[in-house]
C-alpha cells in the first residue's frame, strides 16, 4: 500500500469515532444531579452566577474597593491616633 | 428534526429532558474532536461529558447570533481538550495504529511504522496548527466555522493548515502535497 492511500486510510481512521450507547445517560445523569443541588449555598453556582451577570459582578468589585479603602482608612486613624497619643 | 433553538429555549424553561436531544446530536462530533486532540480514550469520554455538562450550565449564555450552537459547544470542547492537555493529564506518547494491525502483508510492520509516525507528528505540531488540522481534516468544518472555534480570522485558518500539512509533508518525507 502506498504512503497516499495509507495517508487517506488514516484519516478516513480518524473521522470514524465509537460512542458508547450510554453516553447520553451519563451525561444526563450529571445534569440532574447538578439540578438537583440547592440553588443557593450551592458555591459553583454562585461563582456562575457571579461570572454570568456584569451587574453583579461590578457589584462585588465595588463593594470589595470599598471595604478594602474603609479598612485603609481605619488603619491609618489607628496609626495616627496612637501617634497623637504617645507624642 | 426538531429545530435547534425550539430545543435550547424548552431546556432553558425548564425541560431538562430536552438537552438529551443535542446531546444525542452532537456526541459523536464532539468525541471525534475530543479524541483527535487527545488519544486516550477514557480520558477524551470524561472530556466529553464535560463538554456537554458545561454546555447545560452556560447554555444561557449562548447567543446564536454569534454563532450556531455547534461552533458554540465545538469550541467548549477544544477549550476542554486543550486544558486537558495543558493540565498534563494526557499521554502525548504515540500509540500503535491499529489500522492495518489486522492485515497480513509483508510490509505489515512499515505501514504501520508510518502510521505511528503520522499520530506522532500530528501530535508534535503547534497546538494551534493541531487543532486546525484537526477540525478541518478529521472534522470537514468549514474554514468559516473553523475560525469562529479558534477565535482567528479565516485566513490564519489557512496559514495554519498551510503549514500543518507542509511540516507533515516534510516530517514524513512525502513527495506529495497533503
Amino acid at each position: 500500500m502506498d504512503k497516499k492511500k495509507l495517508y487517506e486510510l488514516w484519516i478516513e481512521k480518524k473521522h470514524q469515532v465509537e460512542i458508547n450507547k450510554s453516553f447520553p445517560d451519563k451525561v444526563m445523569g450529571r445534569v440532574y444531579e447538578y439540578e438537583r443541588r440547592p440553588r443557593w449555598f450551592d458555591i459553583p453556582r454562585l461563582i456562575e452566577i457571579i461570572s454570568v451577570h456584569t451587574i453583579i459582578k461590578n457589584g462585588l468589585v465595588v463593594i470589595g474597593a470599598l471595604v478594602g479603602f474603609i479598612r485603609v482608612i481605619y488603619v491609618i486613624t489607628m496609626v495616627l491616633s496612637k501617634g497623637v497619643l504617645n507624642g | 428534526m426538531i429545530d435547534e433553538q425550539a430545543i435550547i429555549k424548552n431546556i432553558i424553561n425548564g425541560d431538562v429532558e430536552s438537552f438529551r436531544l443535542l446531546v444525542e446530536r452532537y456526541q459523536k462530533s464532539v468525541m471525534r474532536m475530543a479524541g483527535n486532540i487527545i488519544r486516550d480514550r477514557h480520558i477524551c469520554e470524561d472530556i466529553a461529558q464535560d463538554v456537554f455538562f458545561t454546555a447545560y450550565k452556560k447554555l444561557k449564555t449562548f447567543n446564536n447570533e454569534q454563532g450556531s450552537f455547534s461552533t458554540w459547544l465545538f469550541t467548549i470542547a477544544r477549550n476542554k481538550s486543550l486544558n486537558a492537555i495543558k493540565k498534563k493529564k494526557i499521554p502525548l506518547a504515540g500509540e500503535l495504529s491499529e489500522i492495518v494491525a489486522e492485515r497480513n502483508s509483508p510490509d505489515i510492520l512499515q505501514q504501520q511504522e508510518f502510521l505511528n509516525e503520522l499520530d506522532r507528528q500530528l501530535h508534535s505540531l503547534p497546538r494551534n496548527q493541531n487543532t486546525v488540522f484537526v477540525l478541518a481534516e478529521f472534522e470537514k468544518l468549514p474554514y468559516e466555522q473553523i475560525a469562529q472555534i479558534e477565535g482567528v480570522r479565516i485566513g490564519t485558518v489557512r496559514t495554519r493548515l498551510h503549514r500543518a500539512k507542509r511540516k507533515l509533508a516534510k516530517a514524513l518525507r512525502l513527495d506529495w502535497e497533503i
